[in-house]
């Protein structure tokens, strides 16, 4: 998984007056102890699960990972270097394009049914 | 026997007005449940993208609408207690804000935010091509 480290669970801080309402500084410790019900018994470095890297197929190693300890999806290899309006933008079209696809297997559900 | 009984009782156009109410109501609820099915079969695959699930683990990774991601996880620990972690991943006009267990908002930045565009990249073309049978465009 590369570095164990935590890092971007404690993001700079907010920008807008509407998100400084809403954000805190999340701590790393915090997130993984909230992550485990908060239980104090936070898992060391050791007990981290085992087995999280595999590439899906066809996707060479470039495969996002759900880090359960820190609630934290990772991914293998690459650097980041994405502007967060691109990434603001993906996640717009892609759940604008899953909503209509839902919407038309309803319209077909309908129709058949 | 029953409807026409009802008819008798309460007159034909009040009867009529009644089951078409009721259709309606099945109507909505059936497309309501095809919805939360397609819902749960991306969820199933959205696992997987977020990489092995650990034995023991349920683990859901979905879009719940074009705003709102949810990746749930839940097993139980070694005392037999059940755990389990939700985080809320939201389009918010200011970026993508992240909520874990329903706790306060933070700002994706960095590394995870890349992880994050990677993720549900790779759900969209998984989701579009797997339970869909449609190719995803060529995101702008």
């Amino acid at each position: 998984l590369g570095s164990n480290k935590v890092h971007e669970v404690s993001p700079e801080g907010p920008v807008t007056p509407e998100v400084l309402k809403k954000s805190v500084v999340l701590t790393a410790q915090e997130a993984v102890r909230l992550a485990y019900g908060g239980n104090e018994s936070v898992p060391t470095q050791e007990t981290y699960l085992e087995g999280l890297r595999e590439s899906v197929a066809g996707q060479n190693n470039r495969v996002a990972e759900g880090h359960t300890n820190h609630s934290e999806i990772r991914v293998s290899n690459e650097a980041a270097s994405l502007e967060p309006d691109s990434v603001k933008r993906h996640a717009h079209q892609i759940g604008s394009f899953l909503e209509h696809l839902r919407g038309q297997e309803l319209v077909q559900d309908a129709r058949y049914n | 026997v029953l409807k026409k009984i009802s008819q008798l009782l309460f007159g034909k156009q009040a009867v009529n007005a009644i089951s078409q109410i009721n259709s309606s109501a099945k109507h909505a609820r059936s497309n309501y449940q095809t919805h939360k099915d397609y819902i749960a079969r991306e969820a199933v695959l959205g696992a997987r993208i977020l990489g092995p699930i650990p034995s023991g683990h349920n683990r859901e990774f979905f879009c719940l609408d074009r705003n709102t991601w949810i990746w749930h996880e839940s097993w139980q620990d070694e005392a037999g207690r059940h755990q389990e972690f939700i985080v809320n991943y939201e389009v918010d006009p200011t970026g993508i804000l992240k909520r874990i267990n329903g706790g306060q908002f933070t700002k994706l930045q960095g590394q995870e935010l890349a992880n994050f565009d990677r993720a549900i990249t790779e759900y969209y073309h998984q989701v579009s091509r797997q339970i869909y049978n449609t190719e995803a465009p060529a995101l702008i």
